[in-house]
C-alpha cells in the first residue's frame, strides 16, 4: 500500500478515536476535492462553501461508520454528492439562461496548447458555459458527470459513490453527454455549420 | 443510427473500448456522415468537460470548517452534560408549550379564513397574526437573553422559561387587543 494511503488510514483511525487534529488533517487534505465537486454540482461559490462545510460535519458525525475496506475519498465524495443532490432537489432552481449570447466576437474553437490572453478569456468563457450546461442536468446525471470528468472515476467507482449499479451509471453518463451536446449545439446555432472533420471520414 | 453504435461512441469517449472495437467504430463512422457528425458533437463536449479546471476552495474554508466543528462539539458536550431529569423536564415543557399554542394557531387560521371574503378584513386579520408572531419571537428572545447568565449553573431555568410561553402569548394577545381596539372599532 502506498505510504500516502497508510498515512491517510492512520489519520482516519485516529479521527475515529476522537483525535480532532487528525480530523483537521483530513479536512485540509480534502477540502479542495469536496469544494470542487460541490461547486460543479451547485454552481455558485457560496453554496459550494456551505455544502463543503455540511459535508465535513456529516463526515465527522458518521466517521465511526466508515468502512476501512472502502476508499476514504470515495466515501467522502459520496457524502458530498448525496448532500448536493438533496440540496438541488429541495431548492428552487434558478436556471442560467442558455439564451444569453456569448460575448461578441467570441468563437467556440479550442486553440493551441500555448494559451494567449485572448485564449485565456475564451477558456474562462467556456468554463462559464460548461457550468451553465451542467446546471441544466438532473442532479443524478450531474453527479455522474462530475465524478467522471473531475475525479476520473470508473463506472464502478461512480456506481459505488452514488449507491447504484454500473449499468445505471453508463446510462446516465451517455444520456448526460447527449443532453449536453444538444444544449451546446443550441448555443452554437448562430455559428455557420462546419464540415465534418475529414479524419473521421477516412477509411 | 443504432443504439449499439451510439453506445460504442460513448464507450470510446470513456476510454473503455478495445482497439478492435475502436477500429470497427471508425470504419462505421467513415461510411455514415450522420453518425460521424454525432460523434464529433459528443467528442467536442467531452473535450470541453475534460478541459474545465478544478475549482480551488477559498483559503480560509478549511479553517472555517474546523471552527464550526469545534463550536458544534462544544454545544453537543454542553447538551450531553445536562442531567437526565432536566432533559426530561425540558421535553415536557416544550410539549406543553406546543399544546398551548395549538388553539391560538387554530384561532388565527379561523380568523384569516373567515376574513377571506373581505379584502380589508383579511388584511387586518393577517396583520394581527403577523404582529402576534413577531411580538412572540421578540419576547422569547428577550426572555432567553435575560436568563442566559443563569443557565450554566441552573439549567432547569430553561424549562421554567418554556413554561412561561403560554402566559406570554396570552399577555401579548391582551396587549394587541388593548393597543389596537380604538382603531379596529372605528374601522368596522
Amino acid at each position: 500500500m502506498p505510504e500516502s494511503d497508510l498515512t491517510l488510514l492512520e489519520w482516519v483511525e485516529a479521527a475515529q478515536r476522537g483525535d480532532q487534529d487528525a480530523f483537521a488533517e483530513l479536512v485540509y487534505s480534502f477540502t479542495d476535492a469536496v469544494y470542487n465537486l460541490c461547486y460543479r454540482m451547485l454552481g455558485t461559490g457560496a453554496e459550494a462553501e456551505d455544502a463543503t462545510q455540511e459535508t465535513f460535519l456529516k463526515v465527522f458525525n458518521h466517521l465511526k461508520s466508515y468502512d476501512r475496506e472502502r476508499s476514504f475519498k470515495t466515501w467522502l465524495l459520496s457524502i458530498a454528492s448525496n448532500h448536493c443532490i438533496d440540496r438541488i432537489r429541495k431548492r428552487r432552481l434558478s436556471v442560467i439562461s442558455l439564451d444569453e449570447p456569448l460575448p461578441s466576437g467570441s468563437t467556440l474553437e479550442i486553440g493551441s496548447d500555448e494559451p494567449q490572453p485572448e485564449e485565456m478569456i475564451l477558456r474562462r468563457e467556456q468554463t462559464r458555459m460548461i457550468q451553465a450546461l451542467l446546471d441544466e442536468l438532473a442532479p443524478d446525471y450531474r453527479a455522474a458527470v462530475v465524478l467522471r470528468y473531475w475525479y476520473d472515476y470508473s463506472y464502478v467507482e461512480i456506481a459505488e459513490a452514488l449507491d447504484t449499479t454500473e449499468s445505471a451509471i453508463k446510462s446516465r453518463l451517455f444520456r448526460a453527454r447527449q443532453i449536453l451536446a444538444e444544449r451546446y449545439d443550441e448555443q452554437r446555432a448562430a455559428v455557420p455549420e462546419r464540415p465534418v472533420n475529414p479524419r473521421l471520414l477516412e477509411g | 443510427m443504432t443504439d449499439p453504435l451510439r453506445q460504442r461512441m460513448h464507450e470510446k469517449l470513456d476510454g473503455v473500448l478495445s482497439e478492435e472495437m475502436t477500429e470497427d467504430l471508425f470504419r462505421r463512422l467513415a461510411g455514415d456522415e450522420n453518425a460521424a457528425r454525432e460523434y464529433e458533437r459528443l467528442e467536442t463536449v467531452d473535450s470541453l468537460l475534460a478541459a474545465t479546471p478544478h475549482m480551488r476552495a477559498p483559503q480560509r474554508l478549511a479553517v472555517t470548517i474546523m471552527a464550526h466543528l469545534a463550536q458544534r462539539i462544544e454545544t453537543q458536550a454542553r447538551v450531553q452534560a445536562l442531567p437526565a431529569s432536566v432533559r426530561a423536564s425540558l421535553m415536557k415543557s416544550l410539549s406543553l408549550s406546543m399544546t398551548a399554542a395549538m388553539p391560538m394557531m387554530v384561532g388565527a387560521s379561523w380568523m384569516v379564513l373567515n376574513a377571506a371574503g373581505d379584502p380589508a378584513l383579511l388584511t387586518r386579520a393577517t396583520e394581527r397574526v403577523i404582529t402576534l408572531m413577531v411580538l412572540l419571537v421578540d419576547a422569547q428572545i428577550s426572555l432567553l437573553d435575560a436568563v442566559e447568565p443563569y443557565l450554566r449553573d441552573q439549567p432547569e431555568m430553561a424549562a421554567a422559561c418554556l413554561q412561561l410561553l403560554p402566559s406570554m402569548m396570552l399577555g401579548l394577545l391582551d396587549y394587541i387587543e388593548n393597543k389596537q381596539a380604538p382603531e379596529f372599532s372605528d374601522g368596522v
